[in-house]
């Protein structure tokens, strides 16, 4: 890494969006390791240990940044709460994905988060259209995601779960129009 | 003769310094008519329509079209003349770029149609012909980003009362305008 630390960084109320180092590494695989979390996105495995963190920070390193952004999702008091990113599914199609540890649900965190990212988005990394897609099950993440001003494009998409064995779970598709 | 077809006659007889002062003058009110701007969900209720015709209907279609597309070229440059003082080729084909075109269309209908329009019913019904012209390319704009149903329902739905309301009064002012 070199000295000056170029990676972009927001600032919300009561959380900081910065990118994930070594460090995150333990409080990650910590808060990762629930089927509750896990099984609510398409990546996460379950179960998920110290490697799995690890591995995630280093491709996180080697990601393009013109094409993709993952924070990790620090509170000013409570250290990192979850994880955040924008992943290019198809060319020129950014969708957004996130996840937060179990002890940080249901005080919005995410909807701080979401907004707090979208805002970089738009402003900073210049993108008018961001996607994201919620399994029709996670109703806190429809909640979420609404909030923050996605509508329900009308599509649901079978997208496969890695916390689930990998099953295809129905996926509720949004889209934020800037 | 109507007021609009004597404006036009009017109109296309000027000098072409004069035709670009209009072309200007357009510009200049198609971005005031986007600062007043109701951002009620992807598309916000504005007074480019309203503007839009009016313009159309003192000067013409082909006038019209002219302002229009001076308008976009403005937007593509990066001036704030778009909806809520946006700018910006990205803003220019973003979700709304169906409506930008279909206002362009629209434009050229509408002043054609009321170079030979009689009497302000005649502006109300084709006024709303041309938002309906609007409403729906910039219905099939946002279908790009998703189903027709919900594109209908967050994009257009909100917008019709508007619409309605800003022929009628799109109709009245060119009436009084060019009396």
């Amino acid at each position: 890494m070199c000295a000056l630390d170029v990676r972009p960084a927001v600032a919300t109320e009561r959380l900081l969006l910065r990118g994930p180092t070594a460090a995150d590494v333990a409080p990650i695989a910590e808060l990762a390791n629930d089927l509750g979390v896990a099984g609510m996105t398409s990546r996460l495995p379950y179960p998920y240990g110290q490697d799995d963190a690890e591995a995630f920070v280093g491709s996180v390193a080697r990601m393009n940044p013109r094409t993709e952004a993952v924070f990790a999702v620090e509170h000013r008091q409570f250290g990192v709460v979850g994880v955040l990113g924008f992943h290019e599914r198809a060319p020129g199609r950014s969708e957004l994905g996130y996840w937060f540890g179990r002890p940080f649900w249901g005080r919005g965190y995410a909807t701080e988060a979401v907004t707090g990212a979208l805002r970089w988005a738009k402003g900073d990394w210049r993108r008018n259209v961001v996607w994201a897609g919620h399994f029709a099950d996670n109703r806190a993440s429809s909640q979420v995601l609404c909030k923050a001003g996605f509508l329900y494009t009308g599509d649901v998409e079978p997208r496969p779960c890695a916390g689930r064995n990998g099953q295809a779970v129905p996926t509720r598709m949004m889209v934020w129009l800037a | 003769m109507t007021a609009a077809s004597s404006r036009r006659s009017a109109a296309s007889g000027h000098a072409l310094p004069v035709q670009a002062a209009i072309v200007v003058a357009g510009v200049v009110a198609m971005a005031a008519a986007g600062r007043f701007s109701i951002p009620i969900g992807p598309v916000p209720i504005t007074l480019q329509t309203y503007a839009l015709f009016v313009l159309a209907g003192l000067f013409g279609g082909r006038l019209g079209l002219g302002i229009v597309l001076a308008w976009l070229a403005c937007a593509a440059f990066g001036l704030p003349v778009l909806a809520g003082g946006a700018g910006g080729w990205k803003a220019l084909v973003g979700h709304t770029a169906g409506f930008l075109a279909g206002m362009a269309a629209a434009a050229y209908v509408c002043g054609r149609g009321a170079e030979r329009a009689k009497g302000w019913p005649s502006l109300v019904a084709l006024f709303a012909a041309g938002h309906v012209i609007v409403l729906a390319v910039g219905w099939a704009g946002l279908a790009s980003f998703m189903s027709p149903g919900p594109a209908f329902e967050t994009g257009i739905q909100p917008l019709l009362l508007g619409a309605a309301a800003k022929s009628l009064a799109a109709a009245l002012t060119v009436r009084l305008v060019s009396r």
